[in-house]
């Protein structure tokens, strides 16, 4: 039974032409579809959310050359001159530096605690990616450097935190 | 052109939006706190020398609210001092001193629970204020605590709810029975006492010096450039770091317990008392190692003048690692 049907399907696939030749004109019109609904599927707010990328980018650039230009940046500029391979840690530590002094807030002591631990953590960041040029593998000089990088970013949210405090009591 | 259009106003309404973040940044340059009219809720009775919950300043202060037994508090104070003393009544009380800069005491309730805030004129800031206001509440011993501080001093005891304590430039000394504490400081010392069993607790400090006695359970404490000191605990978990400061770390381990200690330049001193029963997994890339039981550090790098110990103490119960880049390591028993 089997045979028979297989014979009767061999047979219909064998009167199948061997190849089909679209029509020409069929393209353009596939394509203006696919070309409607792509536009169709991009929301208005992706618009809105690219536009504000830019902006934030541009603001953030922005506020990152103005930091090269105050004296916090004279200390990072220094770091980079010690080591060839520090320059990225001289802008993170620009940059760092820049959102302390320009924090409205502060008290001149908190500022300066704050300033003078930033720094501390900056320069054990240059000693231990010194370290790890001489030994780049070292999975605890690596540790060590993540430590720091979250104590980084732990010290200032703390600024960020006082800040806010006391812009909420300002603003009670 | 439409699309175009809307990608312009998106772009110009982005650049406003950041243009006003920044002149809010800009216009809010006042430490001191702003004027507050909050009147106080009717659903707490109250017992005061104030008809709204306001007290002017350069008074003494005795207020008393009911307040949940395990209801928040909130106390918020720029300069002086705050002493907060947990008892088995459903109240709270303030009693202290304003002083004569001071504009108010503000005391107010919600849902939630209660806010307790000295305020200040906008030109006085808490440093020209001096002692602001000495503040002692009493709350429910269960009161979840929450207390804020620029340069005042914070002592809170008794306590056996969440206690969230922060201070820029005050010290902060803790005696707690509370399992879920949180202080920290930028540059005052921070001294924590705790009795609560499985507690977990977190004191760090930017530039003041550490301290945790006499806890059970969980220990997070750091600072930068202060040293910490962690004694007399019964720990399970334990992580101490410091950048610059020193880390001394005195008592036993137990079955099951990790504990870990990181620092850059600063020493890392660990007194266990008796020869623990851990696994030990110490390294110093600059620093010396010094171990008074097992075996001595060795030098494993060619690249670096660094030492490492790894060695197994009695059963190996425990887990011990410390690291450090120039630091000395030094393990006693």
């Amino acid at each position: 039974m089997n045979n028979v049907n297989d014979n009767k399907l061999q047979k219909a696939v064998d009167r199948l032409p061997r190849d089909i030749t679209p029509a020409n004109d069929l393209w353009p019109g596939i394509a203006a579809r696919i070309g409607r609904k792509q536009r169709a599927t991009r929301p208005l707010w992706a618009y809105g959310l690219a536009a504000s990328l830019f902006v934030a980018v541009g603001a953030g650039s922005l506020w990152f050359g103005l930091a090269q230009r105050t004296p916090g940046a004279g200390a990072a500029a220094g770091i980079a001159a010690v080591s060839p391979g520090a320059t990225y840690f001289a802008q993170r530590a620009a940059f760092a530096e820049n959102s302390v002094q320009s924090a409205p807030n502060l008290a001149p002591a908190t500022r300066g605690v704050i300033l003078q631990n930033l720094r501390i953590i900056e320069n054990s960041m240059q000693q231990i990616e010194a370290a790890l040029e001489k030994d780049p593998n070292n999975p605890r000089l690596r540790a060590l450097l993540f430590d720091l990088y979250q104590n980084e970013s732990r010290l200032l949210a703390a600024t960020q935190q006082i800040q806010a405090q006391t812009n909420q009591r300002n603003d009670l | 052109m439409k699309r175009l259009s809307i990608i312009l106003a998106y772009v110009l309404l982005s650049f406003a939006v950041v243009v006003a973040s920044f002149s809010l940044l800009a216009l809010t340059s006042s430490t001191a706190y702003a004027h507050g009219s909050q009147d106080s809720d009717s659903d707490y009775d109250s017992d005061s020398d104030s008809d709204n919950g306001v007290i002017e300043g350069g008074k003494s202060v005795n207020e008393t609210r009911n307040a949940k037994p395990d209801g928040e508090v909130r106390v918020d104070n720029l300069a002086g001092s705050v002493k907060v003393r947990g008892w088995d009544k459903n109240e709270v009380r303030v009693t202290g001193t304003l002083g004569d800069l001071v504009e108010k005491l503000e005391i107010t309730s919600d849902d939630s629970g209660i806010s307790i805030r000295v305020i200040l004129p906008h030109h006085v800031n808490g440093g020209d204020c001096g002692e602001c206001a000495d503040l002692e509440i009493e709350v429910p011993a269960a009161s979840r605590l929450e207390v804020s501080t620029v340069s005042a001093d914070i002592e809170a005891k008794d306590l056996t709810g969440s206690e969230q304590l922060g201070t820029v430039s005050g010290s902060l000394i803790l005696d707690s029975a509370a399992t879920r504490v949180d202080v920290r400081s930028v540059s005052g010392d921070v001294t924590v006492a705790g009795s609560a069993k499985n507690a977990h607790v977190t004191a760090t400090s930017v530039s003041g010096t550490v301290r945790v006695t006499g806890m059970d359970g969980a220990l997070h404490a750091e600072s930068v450039s202060g040293d910490v000191k962690a004694g007399n605990n019964r720990l399970t978990g334990l992580e101490m770091s410091s950048t610059s400061g020193n880390l001394t770390y005195q008592g036993g381990v137990l079955k099951g317990g990790d504990y870990e200690f990181h620092n850059v330049s600063g020493d890392v001193v660990l007194n266990f008392g008796a020869s623990p029963s851990a696994h030990f997994d110490v390294s110093s890339f600059s620093g010396d190692i010094d171990n008074s039981f097992g075996p001595r550090a060795t030098r494993v790098s060619k690249y670096s003048p660094g030492m490492e110990l790894h060695f197994t103490s009695g059963s190996g119960d425990a887990m011990v690692s410390a690291r450090s880049l120039s630091g000395d390591i030094h393990i006693n028993n």
